[in-house]
């Protein structure tokens, strides 16, 4: 009964840190392309999206050292992911 | 030839003093146990970073998450990580326990075997007691819900150490061999009885 919530548990975190790489991508994507605004605010919403980006990385990698995280992100950017 | 064999090793003999051997000796194996030190310092500092690091990601990660009100979650838990990931020595010793069925093993090649598998090297005698009391604590564990037994009749050959076995339902020990046999007597003197009565009627 144990076994199964903790597989339950990793199951749903790893899904979530990977909906939220995605997130995290797109939003970094989104800045990028955008028109320049307001430069100072901007750069840093943006340290703090890589910062976060890098967090979830290290999260996700506590699953599986061999994680090819890259794949995941990838995905989600090109080809529109989940949502 | 024997004389002029034996006047050729008193020849090649040199003599070292008592002193200098335990003192040369003594160094050696401190200096030994410095390289250990140094490695494990360097493996320790090493491993600290990169904890650190994992963790600051995940109080990152973690840190907007909604908890419900009321609930703490725990700061500091001292999870077991030297036999590898979670659930890793109750899959060794229920594999060996495994390739050693129907037979049994004792507790001292049960620990060999975790600390072979695990990469552990002892470097003293109350690092492998202590790493035993953690074995049988799991097989302590393992036996509570049935999954594994200890042999009632401690292994001659496992010099004292108790042995255990994987439990299956078809295991039966030699008590229970007793206790069914006695259970069969009684149910076939019954049967007699019966048919004896019956015989009667």
């Amino acid at each position: 009964m144990a076994m199964t919530r903790t597989r339950y548990r990793k199951q749903s975190t790893l899904t979530f840190l990977a909906e939220q790489l995605v997130t995290v991508e797109r939003e970094i994507g989104r800045l990028h392309r955008k028109p320049p605004g307001d430069a100072a605010a901007e750069a840093e919403r943006l340290r703090s999206l890589e910062a976060r980006k890098l967090a979830l990385i290290e999260a996700m990698r506590q699953f599986d050292r061999e994680l090819d995280v890259g794949a995941i992100s990838g995905i989600g950017v090109a080809g529109g992911g989940r949502g | 030839m024997s004389d002029a064999s034996h006047t050729h090793s008193v020849v090649q003999r040199r003599h070292t003093s008592p002193q200098a051997k335990w003192l040369l000796n003594e160094a050696a194996a401190l200096r030994g146990e410095l390289a250990r030190v140094v490695a494990k310092q360097a493996r320790l500092a090493k491993r600290e970073s990169e904890i650190r690091k994992t963790l600051a990601a995940l109080e990152l990660v973690a840190a907007p998450l909604p908890v419900p009100a009321g609930v703490e979650a725990p700061a500091v838990v001292n999870a077991h990580n030297r036999f590898g990931p979670r659930g890793h020595l109750t899959k060794l010793i229920m594999d060996r326990l495994q390739s050693a069925w129907p037979k049994g093993a004792d507790i001292h090649s049960l620990v060999d075997w975790v600390a072979a598998s695990c990469g552990i090297e002892f470097a003293n005698t109350a690092e492998r007691t202590d790493c035993r009391h953690s074995v049988r604590n799991r097989l302590h564990h393992l036996a509570a819900p049935g999954k594994v037994e200890r042999l009632d009749s401690i292994g001659s050959d496992a010099n004292g150490a108790g042995v255990w076995r994987l439990a299956s339902k078809n295991n039966v020990s030699l008590g229970e061999l007793g206790r069914l046999a006695a259970l069969a007597a009684a149910a076939e003197s019954g049967v007699g009885h019966t048919d004896e009565g019956g015989g009667g009627v």
